[in-house]
């Protein structure tokens, strides 16, 4: 196993709780590893495992990965009860995974993705090849939100395979989505709205309850190809579809709203992604949410909006995707304010990003973004070429229907979020 | 189908959510009300939480289930209280297990409760086809008994070998030498096992049960029915055979002592 992300981590740890969580978490893999070479006797594994989840309570402040990485310890000595050892390689396989993803989420993921592939491959000796499967799904979402296409797309392809004859349809389509959306961050839209509607086709015979995902890749696809009417028609579907509760809801909304915004329906796009900033359990979609609301503010030339979302955006956690596409809204939103100078920095910033990342999409934005920067700083007044964007003043019948089903559900999220009881867990992810 | 739920109040939700309009949905909030709802003359499927069974409440179980088998979905967090008492469940009864936090817990809950097989015609099987399975690997012949009892696992030759760790033509020789048909007419014996419950006894249409068990289309389900029962899923709801009938005709197709059965008949 390779455990230099570990080790990187022990390096750069500062706090007490920072030193313990990655010298638990390397002894944990350890154990892991000399247990599935059978080193180790399951006695001393017990013993070991409970010593660890020890040390695990001294930590102060307790994060996701600590969450999960005790789940780890508890499941090990469950490996290989007598005659039944499926059940308990399962349950440490789907732990691990678990871990695997929060260090992932956490900001680790350099180790999320070491603990997720290691996980993969002795899932897969050990045949189990559903949690094989899965543990490859989040690993290519992992490695795609790093930008590392090719890796990201091979974790897909095998996950696909893998789910096929573990006969998990649902994680054999959400890997194919995953590729959809890999077509889709580098640009290639007629590849990408072609595999996705092969990839909704099955989704709607043998797995309809992730059909919402497919929809939602179908229309960033028809957004990103200026096709905004069938994008919010798409995304529509894929709310009424998705799970009712809101948590399920809150992805759809964030496109909805963002594709509102292109639209022209400035007032339905804040008012979702608003809520969703504000009451969203997941990071990554509170994120996402605020970052729609950044380019909402650039579309609108909202100087009070712009700068809220900037400065919420700048303390948080985000993707490589998410970072490019950030500093392509600051570089638009500063341009569009006139500071020239800023918004040169912040192009650059994009165009970095972009580059570094094969984010072939931004980068062709970026670069038609530095030419506009360039041409405002030649002739030596700021650009308002991007003056604000016209609200519609009226919507059509079917787009005022659902821009009303969209500012309710909205509402509903909201209000059911007051009405819940207060969680240790909310907002922790 | 009656769902009797030894569970939380929260997942006692997504339970009645997931059943839907397809059965019914009662929770219990003790291991002697759910005992007595399991030994009751009606049919019903058990959804329990782990955590609150117990170690003494799974071994009633298990004893309960000795004596009247039926479905049983255990709805489990990753915890050390609910292993425990999960893995007596799984060596002991023909518990099906979704774990809380996988990808795929969503649809996993609802294969498992819609698709919840008939406890009475697993074990039934696995006894008709003891003598074979004896003469197995042990792997092989736990892996397959699993299979068989509870419908689910892997769903090709190569995954079961996988799964029982042996080589797949060593894997063949040995089913062959017990008497047994080739991986694929087993996989397909189990599937079927899963989804006959939800042909004969409840009103899933035919299209949902093939989607969610993994066949091709409704096409390829009936053609299933036909090659192991002799007859369409539509003629087996309006007809449903007894148990004992179901099991003489899985057996008769998955051993090779009733003549010779085309490989093709289930490609």
């Amino acid at each position: 196993m390779n455990v230099v992300p570990f080790l990187e981590a022990l390096s750069v740890a500062t706090t007490n709780d920072e030193i313990i969580r990655a010298r638990v978490g390397l002894a944990t893999m350890q154990l892991y590893a000399s247990m599935v070479a059978q080193d180790t006797p399951i006695e001393r594994v017990v013993t070991m495992a409970e010593r660890l989840h020890g040390e695990l309570e001294e930590v102060g402040r307790i994060t996701p990965p600590d969450v999960a990485l005790r789940r780890v310890l508890e499941a090990l000595p469950y490996w290989a009860p007598p005659a039944g050892p499926v059940l308990g390689r399962h349950a440490v396989h789907l732990a691990l995974i678990r871990y695997g993803e929060a260090l992932f989420k956490a900001l680790e993921p350099a180790t999320g993705i070491e603990v997720l592939t290691r996980t993969a491959i002795d899932a897969e000796l050990a045949g189990d090849l559903s949690a094989a499967a899965q543990a490859r799904l989040i690993a290519g979402f992992a490695l795609r939100a790093r930008a590392e296409w090719d890796a990201s797309w091979e974790m897909y392809v095998r996950a696909q395979e893998l789910a096929g004859e573990a006969g998990e349809h649902e994680i054999a389509i959400r890997a194919r989505i995953g590729q959809g959306n890999n077509m889709l961050l580098r640009g290639d839209l007629p590849g990408a709205r072609t595999h996705l509607r092969a990839v909704a086709t099955r989704a709607r015979r043998l797995c309809p309850e992730i059909l919402w995902r497919v929809l939602l890749a179908q229309a960033n696809v028809e957004n990103l190809g200026g096709n905004f009417d069938l994008a919010i028609a798409l995304a529509y579907r894929a709310l009424s579809v998705s799970d009712p509760t809101p948590e399920g809801q809150y992805p759809a909304l964030v496109d909805l709203a963002h594709f509102f915004t292109d639209y022209g329906a400035p007032e339905v796009a804040r008012e979702a992604l608003t809520a969703v900033a504000t009451i969203a359990p997941e990071a990554n979609i509170r994120v996402q949410a605020q970052l729609n609301l950044l380019y909402l503010a650039v579309q609108q030339a909202d100087r009070p909006g712009f700068d809220a979302a900037a400065r919420v955006l700048v303390h948080s956690r985000k993707t490589v995707h998410q970072q490019a596409l950030i500093e392509l809204f600051l570089a638009q939103g500063h341009r569009t304010f006139g500071e020239l100078a800023e918004a040169r920095a912040a192009c650059e910033r994009a165009l970095r990003a972009a580059g570094e990342n094969a984010l072939h999409q931004i980068s062709f934005q970026a670069e038609e973004e530095r030419q506009r920067i360039d041409a405002a700083i030649r002739e030596g007044t700021p650009d308002r070429a991007t003056a604000p964007v016209e609200a519609r003043t009226t919507l059509p019948p079917r787009m005022r229907r659902i821009a009303a089903a969209v500012v309710a559900t909205a509402r509903s999220a909201v209000a059911a979020d007051a009405m819940a009881p207060p969680s240790a867990g909310a907002g922790a992810a | 189908m009656n769902y009797v739920a030894l569970v939380s109040a929260t997942t006692l939700q997504r339970v009645q959510v997931t059943v839907g309009p397809h059965g019914s949905v009662t929770g219990v909030s003790t291991v002697d009300a759910l005992l007595r709802a399991m030994r009751s003359p009606h049919d019903c499927c058990i959804v329990v939480d782990p955590t609150m069974l117990g170690h003494a409440g799974a071994d009633a179980l298990v004893a309960a289930f000795r004596d009247v088998p039926r479905s049983i979905v255990v709805y489990a967090p990753i915890a050390r209280e609910a292993l425990e008492p999960s893995v007596a469940l799984a060596q002991q009864t023909a518990a099906q297990f979704v774990f809380q936090g996988a990808p795929n817990e969503r649809s996993a809950l609802g294969h498992a409760l819609l698709l919840a097989p008939d406890a009475a015609l697993g074990v039934a099987l696995t006894t008709a086809l003891e003598p074979m399975l004896l003469q197995l690997p042990h792997q092989l012949r736990l892996t397959l008994a699993s299979m068989l009892r509870t419908g689910t696992g892997p769903a090709t030759g190569e995954a079961l070998a996988a799964h029982a760790g042996i080589a797949r033509r060593s894997m063949d020789r040995a089913l062959a030498a017990a008497r047994l048909e080739s991986s694929k007419f087993l996989i397909a014996a189990a599937r079927l096992v899963r989804v006959y419950r939800a042909i004969v006894a409840s009103r899933l249409p035919f299209r949902q049960i093939a989607a969610m068990a993994g066949y091709a289309s409704q096409r390829t389900l009936d053609h299933h029915c036909t090659t192991f029962f002799g007859h369409s899923s539509a003629w087996l709801r309006r007809h449903p055979p007894s148990v004992a009938d179901a099991v003489r005709n899985l057996t008769e197709r998955v051993t090779l002592d009733e003549g010779v059965h085309s490989e093709s008949a289930v490609s």
